[in-house]
């Protein structure tokens, strides 16, 4: 396995448990006991204010990690890590283009589905945690498509 | 439109080379090893700036090193090098 796939992994894996436990820690503070319909927009801002820089550190810890291990367990192969680390040539950013493209599609219809669940009468938190859904889709999506391109070739 | 299936030599320049590693190529040419074992399986085909980087190190021209194997599925001879 290519370092590239194992980096798509590690940001697979974090992204579920990221959002995973921060969805959590959210429902049971607030929303556990019934959603309220005031202030809405000020709630999912809060929400989602939070966890921009949460996400963003702690993804950042989960890399350094992730590359102190595949350093400790390449060097005791005898590989050099170096090389593969420091390089994004052209099939990097062609995957990576074609990943994001999908993944953006996929988000566009999660924010088309959110616009469409307002026609119907539910509440408003219900159009924030469809937005949310697909964003956390896209970006596993995304992640995915890049595993499989890099297995494939391209 | 047509499909191209295209073959390539690297494998048999890169030997021709010195015996000349994945590795040396990649860092020759400026990418990653992963993306030379794509190229020499076929799974990948390089961009122009790629190529010609290729047969500067190779010494030769882009059609000797890449070539077209098939068009819509049907495999296409090749003429003898000499």
């Amino acid at each position: 396995m290519s370092y590239n796939e194992k980096k798509s992994i590690t940001n697979i894996i974090s992204s579920v448990l990221i959002t995973g436990i921060y969805a959590i820690i959210m429902y049971q503070r607030f929303l556990n006991g019934g959603l309220s319909d005031s202030n809405i927009f000020k709630f999912w801002a809060i929400i989602i204010l939070i966890f921009i820089p949460i996400s963003i550190v702690a993804r950042i810890i989960i890399m350094i990690i992730f590359h102190i291990l595949e350093s400790i367990v390449q060097a005791a192969k005898g590989n050099d890590i170096e090389d593969e680390m420091d390089i994004t040539d052209e099939r990097d950013k062609l995957i990576q283009m074609k990943a994001s493209t999908i993944s953006m599609y996929i988000f566009a219809l999660g924010f088309i589905l959110a616009l469409t669940t307002q026609l119907f009468n539910v509440s408003n938190h219900v159009f924030f945690i469809v937005l949310a859904g697909s964003g956390f889709i896209s970006d596993v999506v995304s992640e995915s498509l890049m595993i499989r391109y890099y297995k494939r070739g391209f | 439109m047509k499909k191209l299936g295209i073959g390539n030599n690297v494998r048999k320049f890169r030997f021709l080379k010195n015996e000349m590693t994945q590795k040396d190529l990649a860092q020759a040419v400026g990418v990653s090893r992963q993306t030379i074992v794509a190229i020499e399986k076929g799974q990948y085909s390089p961009t122009l700036e790629l190529c010609l980087k290729l047969s500067l190190v190779f010494e030769t021209k882009i059609d000797d090193i890449f070539y077209i194997e098939s068009i819509d599925g049907v495999k296409k001879e090749r003429k003898n090098e000499s």
